[in-house]
């Protein structure tokens, strides 16, 4: 009890939070919320024909017709050095197994024509293939 | 006095955070703070809370199933909130959460698989308008409207792999609220109870491959309240969600979403020197029914606190 009685008086009766700071500090919470959030934008490296520097070849799922929650594994086949690799999907859940594998599985409402992307990167640019998993019940 | 008795008694659904259950996770909080309490003009309402959630429970339709893995899903969530009174029957909110830990553990074919994240969740902004507000008895009628940001996180991924969308700390999507609140209390009587509905529409996620439609919410929450003590409140809430089924490319409806879902929410309300007030509070499903097949929440309990603080009287 002692301590919040010192926090609010700490906090509340001390001249630093007077009628015009709290209406500024309402507003500033908004703005820097705003400003946070607009920071964190992702740079993307530009997307570049392939040559023996950076390709994808190609990606191959061991199924491209499964059942809800039947695993698969992905793989991307690449040239090139110093490669990173990013896989997102617009439904179903992916694991890392390896640096060129994922494993990929779908709930029951992930179900139908999904889209698996991956984008490869070095310092020569970066490539990006799809490939289409239907998904069953 | 009197207005802080129905600031303290309304004060459960400031922290009456929503949960809807997802079929690969628990969930986002949704909808706002719930509330629509209005504020006195110079008026400052600051929150915080915690929230954890548990879902762990798969249900078909009415009845619980049986699935050949094992999934939990959880969430450690913080939240602040503020509301400021512009004017005198209009009042400002804001509120962000933070997902401390969100996190799926599944269980499939002998493997422990774990996917987590953390980050900033969504922004809400609304604006209140005290309809009605009368000291006998003591009532409000406040009528609210506002959108929800998705400013927080929604790229999360783990060694280059992206989560998936149900476990990123952002819902992704712009959702508009509207809602009203009423509340009703004899200053003879012990007892009070209140009322709050509301109604939630998202715009469509339109991000790479991701086209994604969260279907329309709707909530109605019907309260009593009994004054224990001069600074203890017991509250109990019944809570009815009804959320429609999510949408795909080309507006094809996702079976397996949507769900109408009854809780009882029991709340305790401590204030101290009715300055600080601190609540406690559960959320028990009673009741579920959800389309196709979806993983359930099975518990959640919250922790809050918050300050009121009037300046009229300053110089």
């Amino acid at each position: 009890m002692k301590i919040l009685n010192k926090i609010n008086c700490m906090i509340f009766k001390c001249n630093l939070f007077n009628l015009k700071q709290s209406a500024k500090v309402f507003f500033l919470f908004i703005i820097f919320v705003f400003v946070f959030s607009s920071c964190k934008k992702e740079q993307k490296n530009e997307e570049i024909a392939p040559t023996d520097n950076l390709a994808l070849d190609s990606i191959v799922a061991t199924k491209r017709n499964i059942a809800s929650f039947e695993e698969i594994y992905i793989t991307a086949y690449t040239r090139g050095k110093n490669i990173n690799y990013k896989w997102t999907t617009n439904h179903g859940t992916m694991v890392g197994q390896d640096s060129i594998t994922v494993k990929y599985w779908a709930c029951w409402s992930c179900i139908g024509v999904n889209t698996i992307k991956c984008e490869i990167s070095n310092e020569f640019g970066s490539i990006s293939d799809t490939l289409n998993v239907n998904v069953h019940m | 006095m009197k207005t802080k008795i129905l600031l303290l008694i309304s004060m459960f659904f400031i922290f009456n955070k929503l949960i809807f259950g997802q079929c690969c996770s628990a969930g986002n909080p949704v909808g706002g703070d719930g509330s629509n309490v209005g504020l006195n003009k110079k008026a400052l309402r600051v929150s915080v809370m915690y929230k954890y959630s548990l879902s762990q429970v798969y249900f078909h339709n009415e009845s619980q199933v049986d699935v050949p893995f094992t999934d939990k899903s959880y969430f450690d969530y913080n939240n602040l909130s503020i509301t400021y009174g512009l004017l005198n029957r209009l009042s400002l909110h804001s509120e962000i959460g933070y997902f401390i830990d969100k996190t799926q553990k599944l269980n499939m074919n002998n493997e422990n698989i774990v996917i987590n994240s953390n980050g900033l969740g969504d922004l809400l902004f609304n604006a209140r308008y005290t309809l009605i507000k009368t000291v006998k008895p003591i009532s409000q009628l406040v009528l609210s409207a506002g959108a929800r940001f998705p400013i927080g996180a929604f790229n999360e991924e783990i060694n280059g792999v992206a989560i998936p969308m149900s476990l990123q700390p952002s819902s992704g999507a712009l959702k508009y609220n509207t809602s009203a609140f009423y509340s009703r209390k004899r200053i003879e009587n012990k007892i009070g109870f209140t009322i709050f509905t509301l109604f939630e529409n998202s715009r469509t996620i339109n991000q790479d491959y991701l086209v994604y439609k969260y279907g329309n919410y709707f909530q109605f929450s019907l309260a009593g309240s009994y004054s224990i003590s001069k600074n203890f409140i017991f509250i109990a809430n019944a809570k009815f969600e009804l959320r429609a089924k999510d949408e795909r490319e080309f507006g094809l409806k996702i079976e397996s979403t949507g769900s109408r879902v009854v809780y009882f929410n029991p709340q305790i309300l401590y204030s101290i020197k009715t300055k600080w007030n601190i609540i406690f509070m559960t959320d028990i499903p009673i009741y579920k029914y959800v389309n196709g097949y979806q993983l359930t929440n099975k518990f959640s309990f919250q922790i809050g606190l918050s300050r009121n603080i009037s300046f009229r009287y300053q110089k």
